[in-house]
């Protein structure tokens, strides 16, 4: 059986070819417990979560 | 060039940089979410679900990623393990779930994933000074134990029979050893011990159950 924590990685995976990215963060944060120590995990969430932060960036910018 | 301006270079990079690795990764991807479908269809079946739709319709549809070779040696092993914990809850009486046994029996006959591997385990290796350290620190509890005891002014006779009958109720191996410890000692002292003795021996046969 897959642990949780692999069953959120494939998830994150799966949300990322879709460019869902807020979703993928998600699934990659709840599988961080299991994945912490692996370099390509930590890549792709911190890629992910400064996406998704500059992304915000850009949104608050267009407003003001 | 502009805050904003800079801030759209930079999402554009990363986007490309995520988009990249799940284009190299596609076929990665598609294999675990393949295996968590089956993970899927496997925690459903021990739960006694109704599976036979959906695992027809996944080896139907993943027959060819095993044929062509396109799983990796630990996909195939958690796809092996995984059809092995299906297939004993398929009910054979059951025409349909009996062509589905078949059809996992055939991919593992025809090696097309192997048969669930045996694990043999043991108990992890202690080594000789953390098992020093272990009796120590048995040892202090049964001297705080001991020193409940002393302070209540029990007789040491009242002390065992106390301990034996909290090793009775209690799954804490502390009471054992102790009750051994102290049988010991009165044997040593001339006391008659066997009643003691058949009692521990009862509930240490209980406690390796």
């Amino acid at each position: 059986m897959l642990s949780k924590e692999e069953k959120a990685y494939c998830s994150a995976m799966t949300a990322l070819k879709v460019e869902d990215y807020s979703t993928a963060s998600v699934f990659f944060k709840d599988a961080e417990k299991q994945f912490a120590g692996n370099d390509d995990f930590c890549i792709l969430q911190q890629t992910t979560d400064l996406l998704l932060a500059v992304k915000k960036e850009i949104s608050a910018l267009d407003k003001s | 060039m502009s805050r904003l301006n800079t801030l759209k270079k930079l999402e554009s990079n990363l986007k490309h940089l995520l988009t990249s690795v799940a284009r190299l990764e596609t076929d990665q991807i598609e294999t675990l979410n393949s295996i968590n479908v089956l993970d899927d269809i496997a925690r459903d079946s021990l739960k006694g679900r109704y599976v036979n739709n959906r695992l027809g319709s996944w080896m139907a549809k993943n027959r060819v990623l095993v044929d062509e070779g396109r799983l990796k040696k630990t996909a195939i092993s958690a796809v092996g393990n995984l059809l092995s914990d299906i297939k004993n809850g398929l009910d054979k009486t059951d025409p349909e779930s009996k062509k589905l046994f078949d059809e996992i029996d055939s991919w593992f006959t025809k090696g097309v994933v192997p048969g669930r591997r045996v694990v043999l385990s043991r108990p992890p290796e202690i080594s000789e000074s953390d098992l020093t350290e272990q009796y120590y620190e048995l040892f202090k509890k049964e001297t705080e134990q001991l020193t409940y005891y002393k302070e209540h002014g029990d007789h040491i006779l009242s002390m065992l029979d106390d301990i034996l009958k909290n090793a009775e109720v209690k799954n804490d191996p502390i009471y054992l050893h102790m009750a051994g410890s102290i049988i010991y000692y009165l044997k040593n002292k001339g006391y008659k011990i066997d009643p003691y003795v058949r009692k521990l021996r009862f509930l240490e046969k209980g406690e390796k159950k």
